[in-house]
């Protein structure tokens, strides 16, 4: 499978999953989610992440949802009020772009077990802790929390502690 | 603060700088840029384009600096107060300079060309160093002595390598504050891109990469960026006044990408620097790969690593048929294309193509622009709904959603396969027969 087809793909699959939780899905969501699903999950997608106001990123992800649309396999609706409102395209079928690998849909499956319904901002949250994690492996909790406020300061220490504990309880946290 | 100096450069006239920043400059880390080609062999194609990035580095520590500038003076209530910014006491502005101007110090002959041969970073299952890896690592190491111990670093700043690194790299050591400064030097709306569209424009002799600088600059600000169901938070963006020139911005990347980036020609040459480059690391003891920039020893070896070296090699006719290209302008020809934005269908087709050709023994090489590192796509830069105040900045939308024109921008997913000059031939009989 190609690797862009395969990327849009994932994108669609995760829009298509996300509507399942009954949660919006909008660029900051499946930017994070897909993230998550890359350095949590192992579902290697070839992006490279790297921290910004707005959490981690990659303006390749932007890029492939771009594609995504361009080919229907995403639709991504805006309003002023709400942001984004992104759903599976009318062209994401099995036929159109094959299957996507059974390990990849696992992955996508075991990351929605564990953040499937989380809104974009408690993602933002979690995706920058587990940022912060990888960066600095050997922190104290203490000071990952630390760590975290100083980059976000718009989360305070308890909501950040609440984040960081329940991300420890899955084992695929470090 | 000491003596101004100036550089005079292509697009912005003169660019100053004082004591310390002419001492970086003068680093032989930063004067090794001179022989690190902005866009490789692009010559073969604009014969303008043998700028290095030497004078791009002083061009984006340039417009950094003027957007910086801007911002600070039009929003310095707003960033006092969601920052803690303190325009006496921060080193902010220096920072921003001095990450501008090293941004690129890690580049690898012929620049991206020679990125695809940087090392895993922990075997072979591992990602791959680039370009910015290097750079960190240079910057802390060999240039210390004129950043951590440079004196009016110690009297003024006391900044270390570490924050210069840092910040090029987005690690998680930064602070609210500096991460909101970051997108200057990488971000949406980065003196990086700014300058080398303008640049890469100029030294082709082209027109696809002029947009109104002045008139961003004039316009830039910071907004409140919502999204989804929350008020995200403070970012930089764009005054409506200035919406048509950030469509320009946005346009120029589009045209450049087709008109230069991508064109079949630059990309058959980079498709020869690449392979020279390869038998040149492959030659000797060398293991293909460019040295690993963990260690003191090996990046001692990558610094003596340019263009100029790896020409040497090719004008010893030592890179077999790709010297013979690059030297007599016998490159590879483009024998099928897909549309600029392909489909799943169209993508299954080059491949079955791809196929029939290396089982017909014809050298064929598949160029995808998915793998550029010049990309295009719709870009998230924010433009503000009305002017921001003194203390608040104003609300934002994408730029992709009050332009049309951006709206229409697809992403970039087109293939091309390219062949040996002397197989042309045959390869087009072999495409026509699989028709």
């Amino acid at each position: 499978m190609d690797a862009l087809i395969r990327r849009a793909c994932v994108l669609a699959t995760i829009a298509k999953r996300r509507k399942t939780c009954k949660t919006s899905l909008g660029k900051t969501a499946l930017m994070k989610l897909v993230y998550i699903a890359q350095e949590v999950y192992g579902l290697d997608l070839g992006y490279r992440f790297n921290l910004y106001t707005y959490g981690p990123y990659d303006s390749d992800v932007m890029g492939d949802i771009d594609y995504a649309e361009a080919i229907d396999f995403l639709d991504v609706h805006y309003n002023a009020e709400s942001g984004y409102r992104i759903i599976p395209g009318t062209d994401f079928t099995p036929e159109s772009c094959g299957s996507l690998p059974k390990e990849d849909e696992q992955k996508i499956e075991a990351l929605f077990d564990d953040f499937g319904t989380f809104n974009a901002r408690e993602l933002e949250l979690r995706a920058t802790i587990i940022y912060v994690l990888k960066d600095a492996p050997s922190l104290e909790d203490k000071d990952t929390i630390k760590r975290v406020q100083k980059l976000k300061p718009k989360y305070d220490s308890d909501e950040i502690e609440e984040a960081l504990s329940g991300l420890k309880s899955t084992s695929r946290i470090p | 603060m000491g003596d101004t100096h100036s550089i005079r450069i292509p697009v912005h006239g003169f660019v100053e700088f004082d004591d310390w920043e002419r001492d970086i400059i003068n680093h032989p880390v930063f004067q090794r840029l001179r022989r690190i080609r902005q866009l490789a062999f692009s010559d073969h194609l604009y014969p303008g384009s043998t700028h290095s990035r030497f004078e791009h580095s002083l061009g984006v520590m340039h417009i950094a600096t003027r957007l910086f500038d801007t911002i600070e003076n039009k929003c310095a209530h707003i960033l006092e107060d969601r920052l803690n910014y303190n325009q006496r006491e921060s080193n902010a502005r220096r920072l921003v300079r001095l990450a501008a101007l090293l941004h690129d110090v890690g580049h690898a002959p012929f620049s991206h060309t020679g990125e695809s041969l940087m090392p895993h970073k922990d075997g072979p299952e591992s990602k791959k160093f680039v370009h910015e890896d290097y750079t960190a690592q240079l910057i802390q190491h060999e240039m210390k002595d004129v950043i951590d111990d440079h004196s009016e670093n110690k009297n003024s700043y006391n900044l270390t390598g570490k924050d210069v690194a840092d910040f090029v790299l987005g690690k998680s050591t930064l602070d609210g504050g500096r991460l909101f400064w970051r997108e200057l030097v990488v971000g949406q709306l980065d003196a990086d891109r700014m300058d080398y569209l303008l640049r890469d424009a100029y030294h082709c002799g082209v027109t696809y990469g002029h947009y109104d600088l002045d008139r961003i600059i004039d316009t830039i600000t910071v907004v409140e960026d919502r999204r989804d169901d929350f008020p995200e938070g403070l970012r930089i963006g764009i005054e409506d006044g200035g919406r048509h020139a950030a469509e320009g911005l946005i346009l120029a990347r589009y045209f450049m990408f087709r008109q230069v980036y991508f064109h079949p020609v630059r990309k058959a040459y980079d498709n020869h620097a690449y392979k020279a480059l390869q038998l040149f690391l492959n030659a000797g003891k060398g293991n293909g790969l460019l040295p690993n920039p963990s260690s003191k020893q090996s990046r001692k070896k990558y610094l003596k690593l340019d263009d100029w070296k790896v020409m040497d090699f090719i004008n010893s006719e030592k890179a077999g048929r790709h010297s013979d290209a690059i030297l007599r302008h016998r490159h590879d020809r483009c024998v099928v294309k897909t549309r600029e934005v392909a489909n799943a269908i169209e993508i299954a087709q080059h491949e079955k193509n791809l196929k029939r050709l290396l089982e017909s023994d014809i050298e064929a090489t598949s160029i995808d622009a998915d793998k550029e590192w010049y990309k295009v796509n719709k870009s998230e830069i924010r433009i503000a709904n009305n002017d921001s105040t003194l203390s608040a900045p104003s609300q934002s939308k994408p730029l992709s959603e009050v332009s049309n024109v951006v709206q229409k921008i697809e992403g970039s997913k087109q293939l091309l396969i390219l062949v040996p000059i002397d197989q042309v031939k045959n390869a087009n009989d072999i495409l026509q027969k699989g028709e």
